[in-house]
C-alpha cells in the first residue's frame, strides 16, 4: 500500500513548526525528546502502527498511558501532519463499502452474479462508452434509463461527471443513485493494477425440510398386508441411516479470484457439500474435476473496431441471453424473476465461480458486442450427473449402445458413484419381495458425472436503433454417450412407483414428468441431441420498454421451423416514473417445453406439486425426489402478472405490490396470488410497514380438492434507536382455508376418521425481534430471536445473508459479528440454534394393538448451525 | 484505592475458581482416547485456540516451545482454572406407522460437570541479539472422565399419570486424566527491534490413570416383581452385571516449534510433535451374577499395550492490521496423523480461527472458532474395530482486564456440540427377563409383544452431545 504523508504545516510555516514534534512521524528517540517516558513513546508507536495514525493531538488521550497532565505538557511541542491514504483501489472499496457488503449477503440469491457486479464497483466503466446489455445488465437501472444515457453520448454530448449524469432527461432519482457507483466519467478512480480476492466458508448447515424427509424414506417391501412379514425397523435402510447423515459435516467453499484492470481474469472455486467427500479423500485430478476455474480475457478498446467489446474465456462461464428462456446456466431457481430492479440477469458472456455444478458451462466462450450488433458463440464440454436407469446389479441399462439416461439431475448431495451402488444393493436384498406388482429392484438412481454433454451455441442481435434489439439464440447439446428415455403418461407410473396398484398417486399433473426431452422414442424419433432455438426482442418507447422471447425445443418437428414444437413465450413492458414503476409480463410455457438451460419467470418450480414433491415415499427410488428439489425451470404456466411500487410522498410508500393470475398447464389449477405492502415512515428514524398477502387455489374449481385460500398479514416496525442501534419488530399471522388434510384435522386416536370433514382453516402465527448494533465503523454484532407456530404453514425469515424455512412450531435465535479485520480482510462469525417440533401427524403410531396409546408427543428437534466467513480483498 | 480494585478482582476470579465442585464427567464417547483439554491459555481459547503463535501469556508455551523466547519477557507464571460442561443426549430411532425411519427420540439425557487445573512458569535472558528461555508446565493433557446414568422402564401403560415401572439402572463412571509435566528450552534472534526468530524444544513426561466402570442394577420393584412371578424360586434371579477397567498410561513425549515475527503486521509459527507410544496396562474384570442354569461370571483379562498419541504438524499466522481497534487474527491449521494408530484411521486437519478486538481501551472482545475431529472406537464382540470420525464444531468467546501493568485475568467461554451415530450402550436382550426365568412369558413387561431384540449398526443411537466450557487465567509477567 502507497502512503503519502503531505506535512502541510510545515509547508505553511516551516520555521515555526520546525522544532516540533510531528506524532505521524517521530521515531523513539525523538519521542523521548518530548520528555515522555519509555513506555509513553513505545504506545505512541505502537498506537500509530496498530490503531491509527494522528489526525487530532486529542486522540493520544485514547492512548492508557498519556494522562491529561502529560497532554497539557506536551501539547505545544508536537504537532499532527496530514494522513493521506492513496491506494486508489482502498480508497474506492471504502467509498462503496456498502454496496459490497449488501452484493455479499445477496450471494445466495445472485449465485456468482455479486462477482461481476463488485468488479464493476472496483473498476467502473466509462459511462461515455457504456452499451445497452451493460447497462441494463446492471442492479436497478432500467432499458429506459439506459437508452436516455446513450441517447445523450449518441449525440456526441460527453458526460462529465456525477452531476451531469444526474441531469440526463429520462434517468431517475433511484436509477441514478444506483448507476453512479458502477460508471465513471473522465478518469477511471483505479488505475489497472492486480485485484486479488480470498474467501473461505465453513457452514455446519441442516437439510431443508424437503431434503430430509427424501433422505429418511425408507426401502421397504411392499406387501405389508401380509402377517407372516417381519417389518425391519432398520434406520440404514435408508439413505439417511445408511450414509450416517446424522454426523455434523460443514460445507466448506473456498474461492480465489485475480485480475487485471478490466483485461485479464483469473478463477478458481471449489465446493463441497454436506455428505460430500472431502478435499482430503481427493486425488488432484478428483479435486480439479470438482473445482471450477477460468481465465478470461476482455478489451473494450479494441484497435480498428470503434466502442467494440471483446470477451474471451476459458473454463467455466455463463451464458444468459434475453429472457432466460432458451440460455441462462444456473443451479438455482428463483421465484417470480422478472429481470427487473434486483431480479436482474447479466447478459451476454460472464465468468463464472458460483456453486452451479450441473449446468455449469465448461470450455471457450467468445463475445463481440458493439452497439449495432452482438454475436456471441460458446462451446462446452462436461460431465453432467443424471438420474439413469438401472439394473438389478446397479449397472447403467444400455439403449442402442449407449447410456439409458431419464433426466438431469441437481442433487442435494452428490454421492461418489461407488457408494450410492453398496447402498442400493443392500435396498435392494430388502425390497426384493415385493408383490406381483412391485418394481422388484431400484431401476433409476442418481449417478455423478453419469454422461458426457457436449454443447455449442450461438447469440446474435442486432441493435437497428438504440434501445431496439433483435435477436437469436440457439444451442445444441450432443449426446455421444446417452439416451435420453421417458415413457408416456401411462407407462411412466410403474417406472416410477415401486407398487402402483396399491399407490395409485399418479395424477394429471405428472404429465408434466412425461414431459421430460427424450432423445429415443421408439417409433418416433432417434437423436443424439437437444436443440433450442429463440428469438428475443425489445425495444423503448418512451418511459416503457417491451421486451420478450420465443422459444421452441426441437422434438418431433424440423429444427429451424417454428410452430411445430412445444414452446415458450414470455412477453413483458417495464413503465418508470419517477416515483412510480409499473411491471406487466405474460408468459405461457409448453408442458413439453423441457429445456435445461431455461431459467424463466414463474412462479412455481418445475414438477412442484407431482409425485416428485408430495408422493416421495412411493417412488422408486426417493432420490427421484432430486429432480423436483433442484428444479431450476419454470413449470408449465400461462399467466399474466403485474407488479408496482409507488412512493407518495416521504411519509407513505406503497412497497412492492403484485398481482399474478395464473394457470398450471398440465392439469389446469387457476391461481391468483396477491401481494401488498404499505409503509408508514414519520420519522426517518423509524418505519411501520404492513404487508398483505392473498392466494386462491383453484379459484375457479369446485371440484375435487377444491378451493384453497391462504391469507398472511404482516406488521413490521423498523427503528433507528441512535446511529448505532436498529431494532425490528415483526408479527405475522396466517390462515389457510383448505379442503381437509386428514393428517392435520383428525383426531390423534387411530383408525379411519369417525366424522365427515369439510374444509379446514388452519391458523399460525409469528413473532421476531431483530437487533443490530455497530460498536464502531469495523465492527457490527446482529441478532435476532423468532418464534413461530403454525399447523403446517410454512413460515420463512430473512436472516442477514440468507432465508430460512420454518416448520410446525419453534424458536429461533442467531447471532452474527462482522468484523473488518483490515482494509482487506472481513471476517464474519454466525451461530444460529432453531429448535422445533415436527409435525405431529407423522408420528402416530395406530398400528399397535392396542387403543388409547397412539399418540407420541412430538419430537423435538436442535439444529445448531455455525457459518465462518473470512474474505480477502487486494 | 487502586489496590482494593485490584484485590476485588482477584477475589472474583477467586470465586469463580472455588464455585467449581469436584463433579467429575465428560464425553463418555471419549473414553478410550481421552477427551483433549485445550485453552490452558484463557486468552487463546477465547480466539478458538488458534495460539501457535502466541507472544503475550505464558502459557502460550505450552501451545509451541518457540513462543518463550517470542514473548521478550523476562519471566512469567500464569494458573489456569478449566471448568467443563458436557451434556450427552442420546436418542433412538422413532418409526412411524407407515414403519418409516422419520426422525429420533431422546430415552436418556446426561449432564455432568468436572474441573482441572493448569501452572505455567519461565524465565528468559536477552543477550545482545539473541534471547535464551526456560519454562516448564503441567497441565492435563486428556481428560477420561465421564458419567452416564440411564433408566430402563418396561412398556406399561401411561394413562392415568402412572409412569412405567424402573427395571433397572444402567451407569457409566469412568475416571482419570493424562497429565503432562514439560520442561521447555527455547532460544531466538533479533533480527531488528520487530523481525525475530525463534526456534523451541518441548519434553514431557505423559502419566495417567484410567479408572472405567459400567454397571447394571435391577430395581427393588423388578426384584420383587420377579421373585413373585417365579414363585420365589431361590434359583431364579435377575443378574447383576458389571465391567471394570483399570488401566495406567505412562510415556514421555517431545515438541519442536518455531516462531517468528516478521515485522508489525505478520507472524507464523510452527510446531512438530512426533507420534508417541505410551505403555497402557492394567486389567479389566468383567462380573455377573449367576441365573437359573448359568453359573457366576468373573473373567479376568490382563491389559498389556501400546497406546499410540499420533504425531501432528501444526501451522499458524498472526495478522496485526491497523484497525480503529487494536485487532489480533490468528489462524491456526493441523494436522494430525491418524493412521499411525491403525489403519482403521484416516488422517485429519483441524482448524482454528480467532480474532481479538479492544472495543475499549484495554477491554477486550475475543471471539473464535474451532473445527476438530475426533474418533469414536467401537470394539465389536467378535473383536473387529469399528472407528467413526466426528466433527466438533466449537465457538468461543472471550475477554480479561488487567490488575497491574504485569497482571492480568482472561476468560474464556466456548460451546461446542457434535452429532454422531454409536451403537446402544446396554443392549436390550438382557432384560429380557424370560431368560432369567425360563417362562414362556414376561414377568416384568406388562405387554407381551414386545420384541426386546438388540439393536446393531442397522440401528444405532444417535448422540447429540454439547459441551460449555469455562478458563479462566491469572497471568503475570515481567
Amino acid at each position: 500500500m502507497r502512503k503519502l504523508l503531505i506535512l502541510l504545516p510545515l509547508l505553511l510555516c516551516l520555521g515555526l513548526l520546525s522544532a516540533k514534534v510531528d506524532l505521524n512521524t517521530a521515531d523513539y528517540d525523538e519521542l523521548r525528546q518530548l520528555n515522555l517516558t519509555e513506555k509513553q513513546a513505545r504506545d505512541i508507536l505502537e498506537y500509530r502502527d496498530y490503531v491509527s495514525m494522528f489526525t487530532d493531538i486529542f486522540q493520544l488521550r485514547q492512548i492508557p498511558s498519556i494522562d491529561q497532565r502529560t497532554l497539557l505538557r506536551i501539547k505545544d511541542q508536537v504537532v499532527v501532519s496530514m494522513f493521506i491514504q492513496t491506494d486508489e483501489a482502498q480508497a474506492r472499496r471504502d467509498e462503496i463499502r456498502y454496496l459490497i457488503e449488501r452484493l455479499d449477503s445477496n450471494e445466495g440469491a445472485s449465485e456468482g452474479m455479486a462477482d461481476v457486479w463488485e468488479d464493476y464497483l472496483m473498476t467502473p466503466h466509462n459511462v461515455n462508452r457504456m452499451h445497452f446489455e451493460e447497462f441494463v445488465s446492471l442492479p436497478n437501472v432500467s432499458a429506459m434509463e439506459a437508452v436516455a444515457i446513450l441517447k445523450r453520448t449518441a449525440r456526441g454530448d460527453t458526460i462529465a461527471e456525477m452531476r451531469d449524469l444526474r441531469n440526463t432527461v429520462g434517468l431517475t432519482h433511484y436509477g441514478y443513485t444506483n448507476l453512479r457507483n458502477y460508471v465513471y466519467y473522465k478518469e477511471p478512480p483505479v488505475k489497472d493494477r492486480l485485484f486479488f480476492d480470498a474467501s473461505l466458508q465453513y457452514y455446519t448447515r441442516y437439510f431443508e425440510e424437503g431434503s430430509h424427509d427424501m433422505l429418511h424414506e425408507p426401502f421397504l417391501r411392499s406387501k405389508y398386508g401380509n402377517s407372516s412379514i417381519t417389518i425391519p425397523h432398520e434406520k440404514d435402510l435408508s439413505y439417511w441411516g445408511h450414509f450416517n447423515l446424522d454426523r455434523v459435516d460443514p460445507d466448506i467453499s473456498m474461492k480465489l479470484r485475480a485480475r487485471w484492470g478490466k483485461n485479464f481474469k483469473l478463477g478458481i472455486m471449489n465446493y463441497t457439500g454436506k455428505g460430500e467427500l472431502g478435499m482430503q479423500h481427493k486425488t488432484g485430478r478428483e479435486i480439479i474435476k470438482d473445482s471450477k476455474y477460468y481465465a478470461g480475457y476482455e478489451n473494450s478498446e479494441l484497435p480498428l473496431l470503434d466502442n467494440t467489446r471483446l470477451k474471451l474465456y476459458l473454463g467455466h462461464y455463463r451464458a444468459t441471453f434475453g429472457e432466460g428462456l432458451v440460455m441462462e446456466n444456473t443451479d438455482f431457481y428463483s421465484a417470480r424473476k422478472t429481470g427487473f430492479g434486483f431480479s436482474k440477469r447479466i447478459l451476454g458472456i460472464t465468468p463464472d465461480l458460483s456453486r452451479t455444478q450441473e449446468y455449469a458451462l465448461r470450455g471457450g466462450a467468445v463475445e463481440i458486442s458493439h452497439p449495432k450488433f452482438n454475436v456471441s458463440v460458446w462451446a462446452s464440454d462436461d460431465e453432467k450427473d443424471a438420474i439413469v436407469y438401472v439394473d438389478e446389479n446397479g449397472d447403467t441399462v444400455l439403449q442402442n449402445g449407449k447410456s439409458k439416461v431419464f433426466s438431469y439431475v441437481v442433487p442435494t448431495i452428490r454421492f461418489e458413484n461407488d457408494d450410492l451402488r453398496e447402498a442400493e444393493a443392500k435396498f435392494n436384498t430388502e425390497i426384493a419381495s415385493g408383490t406381483a406388482y412391485a418394481v422388484p429392484y431400484i431401476n433409476l438412481a442418481y449417478r455423478k458425472d453419469a454422461f458426457r454433454e457436449k454443447l455449442w451455441g450461438t447469440h446474435i442481435q442486432v441493435n437497428p436503433w438504440l434501445g431496439t434489439r433483435l435477436g437469436f439464440t440457439t444451442y445444441t447439446a450432443l449426446y455421444d454417450d446417452a439416451h435420453f428415455v421417458v415413457p408416456g403418461y401411462n407407462d411412466l407410473r410403474s417406472l416410477l412407483i415401486r407398487d402402483s396398484y396399491y399407490y395409485p398417486k399418479f395424477k394429471m399433473l405428472d404429465a408434466e414428468i412425461a414431459g421430460l426431452y427424450s432423445t429415443y422414442k421408439p417409433g418416433h424419433y432417434e437423436r443424439d441431441y437437444r436443440r433450442v432455438i429463440g428469438f428475443d426482442g425489445g425495444t423503448v418507447i418512451g418511459n416503457t420498454s417491451i421486451q420478450g422471447e420465443y422459444a421452441e425445443l426441437s422434438v418431433t418437428g424440423e429444427d429451424y421451423k417454428l410452430g411445430d414444437d412445444p414452446s415458450a413465450l414470455l412477453v413483458s413492458a417495464h413503465t418508470l416514473f419517477d416515483n412510480l414503476y409499473l411491471i406487466t409480463l405474460y408468459r405461457d410455457y409448453d408442458v413439453g417445453f423441457d429445456n435445461p438451460y431455461s431459467n424463466a419467470f414463474s412462479e412455481h418450480e418445475k414438477f412442484d406439486d407431482t409425485i416428485l414433491e408430495k408422493n416421495v415415499y412411493t417412488l422408486t427410488n426417493t432420490l427421484l425426489s432430486d429432480i423436483y428439489l433442484g428444479s431450476t425451470q419454470a413449470q408449465p404456466e400461462r399467466g399474466v402478472y403485474f407488479e408496482t411500487r409507488y412512493k407518495f410522498n416521504n411519509f407513505f410508500t406503497l412497497g412492492r405490490s403484485y398481482l399474478d393470475l395464473f394457470e398450471r398447464k398440465t392439469d389446469g389449477r387457476r391461481t391468483a396470488r396477491f401481494q401488498s405492502e404499505l409503509e408508514f415512515r414519520p420519522l426517518y428514524q423509524l418505519a411501520l410497514r404492513l404487508r398483505y398477502k392473498n392466494q386462491v387455489n383453484r379459484m375457479d374449481d369446485m371440484a375435487e380438492r377444491g378451493v384453497s385460500k391462504t391469507n398472511e398479514y404482516t406488521l413490521v416496525a423498523r427503528t433507528f434507536l441512535s446511529n448505532r442501534d436498529f431494532l425490528e419488530f415483526e408479527y405475522r399471522y396466517n390462515t389457510v382455508l383448505s379442503p381437509p388434510y386428514t393428517s392435520l384435522t383428525n383426531p390423534a386416536e387411530p383408525g379411519n376418521n369417525s366424522m365427515a370433514a369439510a374444509m379446514t382453516l388452519m391458523t399460525g402465527d409469528y413473532i421476531g425481534v431483530n437487533y443490530t448494533h455497530n460498536f464502531n465503523d469495523n465492527l457490527k454484532l446482529q441478532g435476532s430471536f423468532i418464534y413461530w407456530f403454525s399447523h403446517g404453514i410454512s413460515h420463512w425469515d430473512w436472516e442477514d445473508m440468507e432465508i430460512d424455512f420454518m416448520g410446525d412450531k419453534g424458536a429461533k435465535a442467531w447471532i452474527a459479528l462482522h468484523s473488518r479485520i483490515s482494509d482487506n480482510m472481513n471476517l464474519s462469525l454466525k451461530f444460529r440454534n432453531k429448535t422445533y417440533q415436527t409435525k405431529e401427524y407423522s408420528i402416530r403410531k395406530y398400528n399397535v394393538p392396542v387403543d388409547g396409546e397412539s399418540y407420541f408427543p412430538r419430537v423435538e428437534r436442535k439444529e445448531n448451525t455455525i457459518r465462518l466467513s473470512l474474505d480477502y480483498r487486494f | 484505592m487502586r489496590n482494593h480494585k485490584y484485590f476485588k478482582h482477584l477475589m472474583l476470579v477467586l470465586l469463580i475458581a472455588f464455585a467449581a465442585v469436584q463433579m467429575m464427567a465428560s464425553s463418555i464417547t471419549d473414553a478410550y482416547f481421552g477427551n483433549p483439554i485445550d485453552g490452558y491459555d484463557a486468552r487463546n481459547f477465547g480466539m478458538g485456540s488458534a495460539g501457535t503463535f502466541n507472544d503475550l501469556r505464558p502459557f502460550g508455551i505450552a501451545a509451541n516451545p518457540a513462543n518463550l523466547t517470542l514473548m521478550k519477557a523476562k519471566a512469567g507464571f500464569t494458573a489456569s482454572l478449566l471448568l467443563d460442561r458436557n451434556e450427552d443426549n442420546r436418542h433412538v430411532p422413532l418409526y412411524n406407522s407407515f414403519d418409516s425411519y422419520i426422525d429420533d427420540a431422546v430415552y436418556a439425557s446426561n449432564i455432568d460437570i468436572y474441573d482441572n487445573y493448569a501452572a505455567a512458569g519461565f524465565g528468559a535472558l536477552k543477550m545482545g541479539e539473541v534471547r535464551v528461555g526456560m519454562g516448564a508446565f503441567y497441565a492435563p493433557m486428556l481428560s477420561f472422565d465421564g458419567d452416564y446414568i440411564e433408566e430402563i422402564r418396561n412398556n406399561r401403560n401411561t394413562d392415568n399419570d402412572g409412569y412405567p415401572e424402573k427395571l433397572a439402572t444402567n451407569r457409566i463412571e469412568n475416571r482419570g486424566t493424562l497429565d503432562q509435566a514439560a520442561g521447555i528450552f527455547s532460544i531466538g534472534y533479533d533480527f531488528n527491534e520487530i523481525t525475530q526468530l525463534n526456534f523451541g524444544f518441548q519434553f514431557g513426561m505423559l502419566e495417567g490413570k484410567q479408572e472405567f466402570a459400567k454397571t447394571i442394577r435391577w430395581s427393588q420393584w423388578a426384584i420383587d416383581t420377579f421373585a413373585t412371578a417365579t414363585g420365589n424360586d431361590p434359583n431364579k434371579v435377575l443378574p447383576n452385571y458389571s465391567l471394570t477397567t483399570d488401566a495406567k498410561l505412562e510415556g514421555a513425549y517431545a515438541k519442536l516449534g518455531l516462531a517468528m515475527r516478521v515485522n508489525e503486521r505478520f507472524g507464523f509459527a510452527g510446531t512438530w510433535v512426533p507420534k508417541s507410544v505410551l505403555d497402557r496396562t492394567g486389567s479389566t474384570l468383567e462380573h455377573r451374577d449367576a441365573y437359573r442354569n448359568t453359573a457366576e461370571l468373573n473373567q479376568l483379562t490382563d491389559i498389556d499395550e501400546d497406546y499410540v498419541l499420533p504425531s501432528n504438524y501444526r501451522l499458524g499466522v498472526l495478522y496485526q492490521p491497523r484497525n480503529i481497534m487494536r485487532t489480533w487474527l490468528n489462524l491456526d491449521l493441523e494436522y494430525v496423523q491418524f493412521s499411525e494408530i491403525s489403519e482403521h484411521y484416516d488422517d485429519q486437519f483441524n482448524f482454528y480461527a480467532g480474532v481479538e478486538h479492544w472495543v475499549e481501551n484495554r477491554l477486550p472482545l475475543r471471539i473464535g472458532f474451532a473445527a476438530t475431529n475426533s474418533y469414536l472406537r467401537e470394539v465389536e464382540a467378535d473383536g473387529s474395530l469399528i472407528v467413526k470420525r466426528i466433527l466438533t464444531p466449537k465457538l468461543t468467546a472471550g475477554s480479561g482486564f488487567a490488575i497491574t501493568d504485569w497482571m492480568g485475568v482472561d476468560l474464556g467461554f466456548g460451546y461446542s456440540w457434535r452429532e454422531y451415530e454409536a451403537q446402544d450402550l446396554f443392549k436390550d436382550s438382557y432384560y429380557n427377563d424370560k431368560l432369567y426365568s425360563g417362562s414362556s412369558s414376561y414377568a416384568l413387561w406388562p405387554n407381551q409383544y414386545i420384541n426386546l431384540a438388540d439393536r446393531d449398526w442397522s440401528n444405532p443411537d444417535k448422540i447429540r452431545e454439547n459441551d460449555v466450557t469455562l478458563r479462566a487465567a491469572l497471568s503475570i509477567t515481567w
